[in-house]
């Protein structure tokens, strides 16, 4: 899985594509979940690119949720592809996290949001 | 002419190159290296040393080395000085090659006098023998690493057997209805499990998947178990309240570990002809209610974010219906051409189910999904326990 990330003021951007699971999670655990802290709170993860998501994948965004709102934060998963939704729905996990239809609504949703 | 290869010298080159070694352990490296640079080269000593994981090695022909003389050459070797003369002073005509790479470094050393004195030939066989020691070196390292490989996969494969065992017994007939379960992890070791409770003809069937794979999810699974029997114990057969339990016992041991575990519960009542069932981010739970298939979608997200609603669902059920606690291990798995079966499918394969025991129909629904996987990797740990009414309530 490609993961790449950017920083804006207090949030964190990142892409995923390909399938995230547990083969794929640890670079996101690094990249991703580690780097949340109080600069930067709120995650945005683009999954508009993941073709596959398994429970290591969930509970990552859950690690990430969790650090955000330690911080003040939140956890805004875009563009959920497909798979990415039907993962969520048979979790129930589709109401426990803030979803938007694409990155740029999201960043959109984050006040002053430019990158 | 001094350094001209005679014939016999070029075909004891040429055997030289045609021998591939097979050496077993560095020792056996070094010697057979000092061996064949004395004998092609007709040097007065040849000395090979190298450091790796095993210390310092030595091999040497057709005598024994000084022992001051292989650690030296090694140091000097490191420390960037590789004239021959640094060791052996100008008084001494030797030839010297080093290597370095992967676990081991090293150097091999011809060392005069010389009949005819050193030729380019000699410089040319000195390195050589520098890099086959090298070579060699490495494929020692592999055969090291596959045996220690398989002393693994041994290992995870007593400890599946052992995790079968943990296992509740497969099948039951409790009250109205007849269970049979089934865990097929995906590396010996899997992060699923099951269990079954009954008291007073009610029967209480537990499914779990912890996330990720291999020993580490099976560890934790072993904690969700016992913390299923004692929430059983404590709660009775009331599966809102056992998901309760089970999410504060182990709250702690998920964030430390940072997983997630999801949980379904399913209690039967032959005196009310109810099922119910509570379900934290468990999927798929699938009910047969008079032919009739649908996904009971869980009430909660997994245990690991936040203590779960004890909310339940109550089904009416009558004979001949099914409820399937399964992990997603059995939609997930894939065939050759990437397609995963999906919910559907398992949805499809539950209606077309007939009236039967239960452990036949669970060896007619994996017998479903491994004809549609035709042989391709299973990645996840699968499991299935079906539940089949036998009788309408009295």
């Amino acid at each position: 899985m490609e993961v790449t990330t950017q920083y804006g003021p207090g949030f964190i951007v990142t892409d995923l594509t390909g399938r995230f699971d547990a083969h794929t999670v640890g670079r996101y655990l690094t990249d991703v979940a580690e780097k949340v802290d109080g600069s930067h709170a709120t995650v945005v993860v683009d999954l508009s690119g993941v073709e596959f998501m398994d429970s290591s994948a969930l509970a990552a965004l859950i690690t990430t949720l969790k650090r955000a709102m330690e911080h003040g934060g939140d956890v805004i998963l875009a563009g959920v592809s497909d798979a990415a939704r039907i993962i969520l729905e048979l979790t129930r996990l589709d109401e426990v996290f803030t979803r938007a239809e694409s990155r740029e609504a999201a960043l959109a949703q984050l006040k002053g949001a430019t990158v | 002419m001094a350094g001209f290869p005679t014939a016999d010298r070029m075909l004891a080159v040429c055997d030289m190159l045609a021998d591939s070694g097979g050496h077993l352990d560095p020792e056996a490296v070094a010697a057979a290296a000092a061996e064949q640079l004395a004998r092609l080269t007709r040097c007065d000593l040849a000395v090979t040393a190298l450091r790796g994981p095993d210390g310092l090695v030595v091999g040497s022909y057709p005598r024994a080395a000084p022992d001051w003389l292989p650690g030296a050459m090694v140091n000097l070797y490191q420390d960037g000085l590789t004239q021959p003369f640094d060791l052996f002073g100008p008084a001494v005509d030797s030839r010297v090659a080093g290597f370095d790479g992967g676990s081991h470094h090293g150097v091999v050393a011809a060392i005069g006098p010389i009949e005819g004195g050193f030729s380019a030939l000699d410089d040319w066989l000195v390195m050589v023998a520098a890099r086959r020691m090298q070579a060699q070196l490495e494929l020692v390292e592999l055969h090291r690493w596959r045996l220690a490989d398989a002393d693994v996969v041994r290992d995870a494969v007593l400890a599946g057997e052992v995790q079968q065992a943990l296992m509740a017994e497969p099948h039951h007939r409790i009250g109205s209805v007849d269970l049979s379960a089934s865990f097929r992890p995906a590396r010996h070791l899997g992060g699923d499990l099951y269990d079954v409770f009954s008291v007073d003809r009610q029967a209480v069937a537990l499914v779990a998947d912890v996330s990720g794979k291999g020993a580490p999810a099976a560890l934790l699974s072993t904690a969700v178990h016992a913390a299923g029997r004692h929430a059983f114990s404590v709660a009775g057969p009331n599966p809102a309240r056992i998901i309760a339990q089970i999410s504060a016992e182990i709250e702690t041991l998920l964030e430390h570990t940072g997983r997630i575990v999801t949980v379904a519960v399913a209690a039967t009542d032959p005196n009310t002809g109810t099922i119910r069932i509570a379900s934290a981010g468990h999927s798929p739970v699938i009910v047969r209610q008079a032919g009739h298939v649908r996904l009971i979608k869980p009430l909660s997200p997994p245990l690991g974010l936040c203590s779960p609603d004890e909310d339940e669902i109550e089904l009416s059920v009558h004979r001949g219906d099914l409820l399937l606690l399964g992990s997603d291990g059995l939609i997930d798995q894939r065939r050759h051409d990437g397609t995963a079966y999906g919910v559907d499918h398992l949805l499809s394969a539950v209606r077309e189910l007939p009236v039967a025991p239960a452990h036949e129909l669970l060896r007619s629904l994996f017998g479903n999904l491994d004809a549609f996987a035709a042989g391709a990797v299973q990645d996840d740990d699968q499991t299935g326990l079906l539940i089949s009414v036998q009788e309408d309530r009295r």
